[in-house]
């Protein structure tokens, strides 16, 4: 009996599909209050005056609090990350004296309904002295600094240096340069963030659910931020309406909100709407570059060099984890002798930068593929010709590229990378249309090809705690909790396999400190490589517990037990044999709780290579972009559940693919002001834009992990952006357009157009 | 005031203040949380519900307003504990992930199943795109709805 | 994202709806499909002390022909979706029709008025374009008075028109579209049923000879309301070929001064406009060749 590998449907979907989730917004205990935040109108400026008197006539208001209201909990949040690169920036719960982004938190109403408190916001009085906003990281780094007490802008600065670096670029042939812009996108799961807490003032414990992606971390936080010890705060992620990374960390509303409970000593629930999931959850992308790379005649890569800015936003509640994710991903599949990248990590007047989905690797490729393409182009070469000669070939690898992230050399595993591009140029047709200008009416076609090496889990550990249930079903508990991706079904079918029992058998916990003691949590795709193995590690602990104990009933060896069907019993002897319900019963006579916990810890993290290619339809009439066909191959190591991986990869480019063509929250430069903060114009990818897509999957199984898993949940979103922009490039060839600042949008494409395209810069 | 309506197939009578929205009501008043508020500006559907038979946005429709209507909302799309088509449909093909959204598309997808017509992807996507998905990408949720639908239609051929 | 409270009124005739809104004026809105007004008091940009929902009025609902005045009258509470199916619509005044499919998502479509529509003056709105393009008529009443307002004295910029406070359109006739007609609408929309970044209606009518007899063009999304093109009507009027039918488009560029904003800049949509312009007219006039030939 073999699940792993199973095109198995999930386990979480029955109750989804008849409305019996539970989402945080969907729990309201009785006697809950609600609160609402006021959110600071401007980018920057000195609050010169709060008034709270008004709001807290209003009826059905109990109370209304600014910073000195809650002084317990007015101070910084830890650094979410500690970086000897970074002089980190937290906020505060609520901001004092000084607000740095529209939406900042300001103060906070607790009403007995979201409407009243939507109400009583509107008569919080705050009177602001504007300051002037910081938009533009380039100039920002060297603006007066937006924090008190700060030296300048500059949170850090990020270095990279293989080889000799930019000093390579001497023994290239020809140099290109060229600047490259992705937009600030805003992650929105489609579950705004929210929380419920409860406290117990009789046992004094906090109870809290939030859809958080790591109930421990969250935890930890929220017992440093009240000063409360951590065994008296439960926190349960019940289902969550998707985090994508922006539910890494925990938000100053989490805090007010778990404050107030206890203070008022009723449950306080905060659910955010989706303007405040505008103004107020962390960004993304939103970086400035000026890459080159350097190459020979033959097409040979001889430098990549890369500057880069990160628009941090006002606060880095996740440190550079998205700068420095950046420079490690550029080099992607290829072999870089020679490799410099420096970022600059500057604070501006927005709502901060955290991870979203890919955390980096989407920028890293996007700068790499878009190098890839522009060098072919200066050398008059294919485009897919210098990825074949560049990629990495089966007998170099593994491959160590000369970086080193999180303490370890970056080690590419065994893949036939040419192989995984091939399926893909020769699914979409491109050696056929390659020198060829096609139209169909008024559409021009067009092909790009962009490549992507997913780098998967590798830090920190993740646990599984195995227990026996009086009905002789196994509880698995970890603390990577899951907002949709299909937990409960994988590590099912993982745990099914290893201990040999029906699927149906197996019961799956996640999200839940009472459930299991430590955990890190669902991000940087490490769920199944992490929490997979340690269901493995702990399969074969709690077997040997469950033989031992019967090894005592049966008086006899543990050796001379076998286990099979969810049955012991005693080898040459099968009548002598108990199911798991049996011993069940008899461990409760016994008083004795069959169960094991094992966490697994990764050598380092695991490697994807991938390929997307794409092909898309430009209307010369209106500059409209289709997406006619996309075609991917990638390597997700050993698959769990295909029907569970496609989804993933499918969902991750769609997200791609709304960076590359619709999503950018467009903020005043001048005033800081956000200009789209809504679904009506800030568009999210629909189902009427997106095309089906055609995916092949290759398995290499990762040596970092015993089970060989790799993550699959970025490699989707990396390549699309730049695999799009190629495919407009080569639809528009005519017009020379230029596709190098995301979104690309058919209004820039029309500017470009009319104005006689774009042109590079370079040097021979 | 007091509302009389029917939801689920069941008369209901719920006292509301006029400026409630409908989604609110149905899932704080009436305990229906199947639908959610993904915007509250009538974009991204998650709060689909049928009125008379007929898709709309909760979020845009005041509870005042649908005295006298009848309300179908995903928790009355099964009958007698048996799911309908397009529910079976998502769950065969992996069109839900979060499934914060899936409310909303499957009150959609059950409207276009009754419709009775054949649809094919392309009128299915256009059909759909009222509905925001995060995490899908949406293909799996066409797989679905275009199985769901084109089996009713081929069923009621035949039955001609 | 909650409304603040209003009070809320369901009143069972027009006439007392009309009483209520004579009292209350500007303090009060209607309440029709509530597409675009419910979105606004979401978000607390609009914040109105009372709402009169008319959705329970009588008579407002229909689709009639006139044939002694050749006109066609629509009901302010007519749903989106029924402009769609209607066969009056189809049969005599099919440029509604077309210009209602464009309208939002199903959901949208199955709530909205076109009275609703029509008074909230959204410039990129497909009803109201399409309703200017036909020259047509909104037929309004108060407690005391009753006024027919051709459509182009109607609108008074973004988001404006000349109804009165106390005014409420319970109609909208438009002319039936002569013999030998063929209408199309043509938008360009960033996603499936979103606001056009520009649009453009035209209603063609052909002689015997498959000459143009009368244009109808109409652009929105690039003014502040939509605009009727009676330079490119003019020039359209004798031509038969496509060539002509561009040229003619091109003058659309006279009627307008388009808005740049985040989306489009003002020349991106001065040339979708004359693009859609000119395809609306292409495809109008091909479904007036195919009257002919059923005529």
């Amino acid at each position: 009996m073999a699940y792993i590998g199973q095109r198995m449907t999930r386990v979480e979907d029955e109750r989804l599909v008849t409305g019996q989730g539970q989402y945080v917004s969907d729990i309201t205990p009785s006697g809950t209050l609600h609160l609402a935040v006021v959110r600071s109108l401007h980018a920057h400026a000195r609050i010169t005056h709060l008034d709270l008197s008004s709001a807290q006539c209003l009826d059905g208001v109990i109370g209304v609090y600014g910073p000195d209201d809650v002084l317990p909990i007015m101070k910084p949040f830890p650094p979410g990350m500690v970086d000897a690169r970074l002089q980190a920036r937290m906020p505060t719960p609520l901001a004092t004296g000084r607000v740095h982004y529209v939406g900042e938190p300001v103060a906070v109403v607790v009403a007995l309904s979201r409407y009243i408190a939507e109400d009583a916001v509107r008569l919080v009085e705050v009177n602001y002295e504007p300051l002037p906003a910081v938009t533009d990281p380039v100039a920002g780094e060297y603006a007066d600094p937006i924090h008190d007490g700060a030296d300048s802008n500059l949170a850090a600065e990020i270095a990279y240096r293989v080889g000799a670096g930019a000093d390579a670029l001497k023994d290239a042939d020809l140099v290109v340069q060229t600047s490259l812009r992705l937009g600030r996108v805003v992650g929105h799961p489609m579950e705004p963030r929210g929380i419920v807490a409860i406290y117990d003032s009789e046992q004094q414990n906090l109870s809290v659910y939030a859809g958080t992606q790591g109930v421990h971390g969250f935890r930890k936080s929220l017992a440093d931020m009240l000063g409360l010890s951590e065994s008296r705060i439960r926190v349960v992620a019940p289902d969550t309406g998707g985090g994508f990374g922006l539910k890494t960390r925990i938000y100053p509303e989490d805090v007010l909100a778990a404050y107030l409970a206890m203070r008022l000593n009723r449950p306080v629930k905060w659910q955010g709407d989706r303007y405040e999931e505008f103004i107020s959850t962390n960004q993304e992308r939103d970086q400035w570059h000026r890459a080159k790379i350097g190459v020979k005649r033959d097409g040979r890569i001889v430098a990549v060099v890369d500057e880069y800015y990160q628009d941090q936003g006002a606060y880095t509640p996740s440190g550079i984890i998205v700068a420095d994710t950046t420079a490690v991903s550029i080099m992607g599949p290829y072999r870089v002798p020679n490799f410099e990248a420096v970022g600059k990590v500057v604070v501006t007047n927005k709502v901060p930068v955290g991870p979203y989905r890919g955390a980096g690797r989407p920028q890293g490729t996007f700068v790499m593929e878009r190098l890839m393409d522009h060098a072919a182009d200066a050398l008059g070469m294919d485009r897919v010709q210098i990825r074949r000669i560049n990629l990495l070939t089966p007998d170099q690898l593994p491959y160590q590229n000369g970086i080193s992230s999180r303490g370890a050399l970056m080690t590419l595993p065994y893949g036939e990378y040419q192989k995984t591009m091939e399926q893909v140029v020769d699914a979409i047709q491109y050696e056929q249309y390659r020198d060829t200008v096609r139209c169909e009416g008024d559409w021009r076609l067009g092909i790009g090809i962009a490549n992507y090496l997913e780098m998967s889990g590798g830090v920190g550990f993740e646990g599984a705690k195995m227990r026996l249930l009086s009905d002789g079903r196994v509880q698995i508990a970890t603390g990577a909790s899951g907002q949709g991706q299909g937990h409960r079904t994988a590590i099912g079918q993982v745990a099914a396999d290893r201990l040999g029992l029906p699927f149906e058998q197996i019961v799956v916990v996640e999200g839940d400190t009472a459930a299991i003691e430590r955990g890190i949590g669902t991000f940087g795709s490490r769920t199944m490589i992490m929490a997979g193995n340690a269901t493995t590690q702990a399969a074969k602990g709690f077997r040997q517990r469950l033989l031992a104990f019967a090894a005592d009933l049966f008086e006899a060896s543990p050796e001379d037990l076998m286990w099979q069907h969810g049955t012991i019993s005693v080898s040459g002897v099968p009548a002598r044999a108990l199911s798991l319900a049996q011993i069940a019963e008899e461990a409760l006579t016994r008083q004795q709780e069959l169960e094991y916990e094992a966490y697994f810890d990764a050598s380092g993290p695991a490697f994807g290579m991938g390929t997307h290619g794409v092909e898309v339809a430009v209307n010369t009439k209106t500059w409209e972009v289709k997406i006619r066909q996309y075609r991917i191959c990638h390597d997700g190591g050993v698959i769990v559940n295909p029907l569970l991986v496609e989804g993933q990869t499918i969902g991750g480019t769609v997200q791609g693919l709304g960076t590359a063509l619709f999503e950018a929250l467009i903020i005043d430069p001048d005033s800081g002001q956000p200009q789209n903060a809504s679904f009506l114009d800030y568009l999210l990818p629909g189902a009427g834009e997106m095309p089906d897509f055609m995916i092949t999957e290759v398995e290499y199984p990762d040596p970092t992990n015993p089970e060989g898993f790799k993550g699959v949940a970025e490699g989707g979103v990396m390549p699309p952006m730049a695999a799009v922009c190629a495919a407009i490039e080569d639809a528009l060839k005519e017009w020379h357009v230029r596709a190098d600042v995301l979104p690309i949008t058919p209004n820039d494409i029309f500017l470009q157009v009319t104005r006689g395209g774009a042109h590079e810069t370079r040097s021979i | 005031m007091e509302i009389t309506c029917e939801v689920n197939g069941q008369p209901v009578t719920v006292e509301v203040e006029p400026h409630w929205l409908l989604a609110d009501v149905l899932r704080n008043q009436l305990g229906l949380t199947g639908l959610h508020l993904g915007c509250e500006y009538g974009v991204c559907g998650a709060c689909t519900v049928l009125m008379d038979g007929e898709p709309v946005r909760s979020c845009l429709s005041f509870a005042s307003q649908v005295a006298g209507h009848q309300i179908t909302t995903v928790e009355g799309l099964a009958v007698d504990g048996k799911l309908n088509r397009v529910q079976t449909a998502f769950i065969n093909h992996h069109a839900l992930q979060c499934g914060f959204c899936t409310p909303g598309f499957l009150v959609t997808g059950t409207y276009l199943l009754q419709q009775g017509k054949l649809l094919n992807r392309e009128e299915i996507r256009e059909a759909l795109s009222g509905n925001l998905c995060r995490c899908t990408g949406y293909q799996q949720i066409v797989d679905a709805v275009e199985e769901a639908v084109n089996q009713q239609s081929a069923n009621a051929v035949e039955c001609e | 994202m909650k409304p603040a409270a209003f009070e809320y009124v369901c009143p069972d005739t027009l006439e007392e709806a009309l009483s209520y809104l004579d009292l209350w004026g500007d303090s009060a809105k209607i309440l029709a499909g509530g597409q675009s007004l419910v979105p606004l008091l979401n978000m607390r940009l609009a914040q109105p002390q009372y709402i009169i929902d008319i959705n329970r009025l009588p008579g407002l609902s229909g689709i009639t022909r006139h044939p002694d005045t050749r006109t066609v009258e629509i009901g302010a509470l007519v749903r989106h979706h029924q402009l769609i199916s209607n066969p009056i619509l189809l049969a005599h005044a099919s440029l509604l029709s077309e210009a209602a499919r464009y309208i939002g998502h199903i959901a949208i479509r199955s709530r909205g008025t076109i009275g609703g529509s029509i008074a909230h003056a959204d410039p990129s709105g497909e009803l109201p374009l399409a309703v200017t393009a036909l020259r047509g008529h909104l037929k309004v009443r108060s407690r005391h008075s009753q006024r027919t307002i051709p459509i182009e004295d109607f609108f008074g910029g973004y988001y404006m028109t000349a109804l009165e406070p106390n005014e409420l359109i319970y109609a909208v006739e438009v002319l039936e579209s002569p013999i030998r007609t063929g209408c199309a609408v043509k938008e360009f929309q960033r996603r499936h049923g979103d606001f056009a970044l520009a649009s453009a209606a035209a209603a063609i009518t052909v002689d015997e000879s498959g000459a143009v007899l009368q244009a109808r063009v109409a652009v929105g999304g690039v003014a502040p309301n939509a605009v009727t093109c009676s330079k490119v009507e003019e020039a359209l009027c004798g031509q038969t070929n496509n060539n002509q039918f561009s040229l003619a488009a091109e003058l659309v560029a006279q009627h307008i001064d388009p808005p740049e904003d985040i989306q489009a800049s003002a020349d991106y949509r001065r040339h979708l406009a004359i693009a859609l312009a000119a395809e609306a007219i292409d495809s109008a006039y091909e479904r007036a060749l195919w009257a002919k030939e059923e005529a």
